[in-house]
């Protein structure tokens, strides 16, 4: 062997050695009577989760919530697949439905609604109301893809039935997320954009947040949560999914831009 | 949770590399020196991480290795274990994305040198595996040792398998790209551009350490 490929094993082998050292050393270590939680959380809740966590941990102690964050239909194709969820915080409906037909849901309720906003760069002036959109000195304006992202969905069908959504078509530009959507705007890449109230309200300071879609316009946006059948801490997860709707709760959210949950 | 995120990132990829360095050192071996059916199928089939979005790799490794899995699924029955979610999902997301890339250059680095030194070899008494480790793998090293590199690279890189297979759970399965996306997403601007620059920083220093490894001459022979 010549020294280069036996110092190239040897340091293999040795590193293998250590990794494999380290894992057994790291591996999960004795439960005491503590309770763990695992919570798959909608990205756009991900920031009101952890201080709700925060706020849930102090006074429960007992209780171990870890939070899975991503994009709703990561998380649904996860649960889907088995993934190990107690909770499940969806930005939309849509997902904990067809969870609930596939019979995963034990029990489901709203945490939270949602509006949509017209908001426009820093130094320039919101329009007067949401339809003002389609004014002419907004020469771009940006929405979510309607056919792939939900925000966009909810202002498409809220222009269309404010009759503007024709008007303004050839001046949209699609995006890929609603974050997407608050960048360009901070950029001054548009001259506005329809976005979610809280993605407004994380932006403000460089974006100006304006009139809200009038009140059935489009579909409600609902944030949902749903204890799920294989939970092994169901009890606890309906406990900290009550805990959501509770008044500690709704503070955290709304201070956050989102909307009282519908009793 | 950030030093956890940066331990785990780099202990799953080295794992990860271990096992991918073997693996594909064998097949690149096989698809560069054995004619059989279906070879170039299954070189193709082996590719598939390089060519699909992460984020599909990820899906069926969902599919496959869940808990109601092909694989998944009779695992769960007799363990009661599964991989999804689990540190373990880290390590298999980022083997399968960095297999093509080790697979790749080992079958070019086979294919580079002489077959003819392994028939001598064969001819001079050596057994298959004694002919393997003496002179097939000493002859080709340089591109394994590029292959072993690009394929930590690329699995302390990776995302989007691993988002669907491990989830993004810190403390338990968020490695370091992991740790910035949820940095992102919970608005944390300024712990996101620290984490990118720590993971900008271990890239480097990685590669800088490797390519003195895969340069020619720099070690003895």
């Amino acid at each position: 062997m010549t020294p280069l490929t036996e110092c190239a094993f040897a340091t293999a082998f040795r590193s293998v050695a250590i990794v494999a050292a380290a894992v057994l050393a790291g591996g999960p270590g004795v439960r005491a009577e503590r309770e763990d939680l695992l919570v798959s959380v909608a990205a756009s809740l991900k920031g009101a989760m952890d201080e709700v966590v925060e706020r849930y941990g102090a006074l429960y102690p007992a209780t171990e919530v870890a939070l899975n964050a991503a994009a709703s239909g990561v998380l649904l194709s996860q649960t889907e697949h088995g993934a190990p969820v107690d909770l499940f915080i969806s930005a939309s409906s849509s997902e904990i439905d067809r969870l609930e037909t596939k019979g995963l849901v034990r029990a489901r309720q709203a945490i939270a609604s949602g509006e949509i906003v017209v908001a426009v760069p820093k130094g320039t002036s919101p329009p007067g109301n949401f339809a003002g959109v389609a004014d002419a000195r907004f020469g771009r304006i940006a929405v979510g893809n309607p056919s792939t992202v939900p925000v966009g969905r909810y202002a498409r069908e809220s222009l269309q039935a404010l009759g503007v959504w024709e008007i303004l078509e050839p001046r949209l530009v699609f995006a890929a997320d609603a974050r997407q959507v608050l960048d360009w705007i901070e950029r001054g890449e548009v001259d506005a954009g329809v976005l979610y109230g809280t993605d407004a309200l994380a932006g403000s300071g460089r974006v100006v947040a304006g009139p809200a879609a009038p009140a059935g316009s489009h579909a409600r946006i609902l944030y949902e949560g749903a204890v799920l059948e294989n939970s092994a801490g169901a009890r606890s997860a309906l406990h900290l999914l009550e805990f959501l709707r509770s008044e500690a709760g709704q503070e955290i959210l709304a201070r956050r831009g989102f909307l009282p949950a519908p009793r | 949770m950030i030093l956890h995120a940066l331990r785990l990132s780099l202990m799953a990829s080295a794992l990860a590399t271990a096992v991918v360095a073997i693996a594909g050192t064998l097949t690149g071996w096989l698809l560069a020196r054995r004619e059989f059916r279906g070879r170039e199928f299954l070189d193709a089939l082996l590719n598939l991480p390089l060519v699909l979005p992460p984020t599909v790799t990820g899906y069926y490794l969902l599919v496959v290795l869940g808990r109601g899995g092909l694989i998944g699924s009779p695992l769960y029955r007799a363990t009661g274990w599964s991989v999804t979610f689990t540190w373990a999902a880290c390590v298999v997301a980022g083997a399968v994305m960095a297999f093509p890339l080790m697979v790749r250059a080992a079958r070019v680095a086979f294919e580079e040198t002489d077959a003819r030194h392994e028939i001598a070899a064969a001819s001079l008494g050596r057994g298959w595996l004694s002919t393997f480790v003496f002179v097939s793998l000493p002859l080709a090293r340089r591109g394994l040792i590029a292959g072993v590199i690009l394929s930590f690279a690329r699995s302390v890189g990776e995302f989007g398998a691993t988002l669907m297979l491990a989830g993004n759970i810190p403390g338990r399965t968020q490695t370091l790209p992991l740790a910035i996306y949820d940095a992102v997403i919970s608005g944390q601007d300024r712990t996101a551009m620290w984490l990118a620059v720590m993971l900008t920083a271990v890239s480097v220093a990685v590669m800088l350490a490797a390519g003195r490894l895969g340069r020619p001459g720099s070690t003895s022979r």
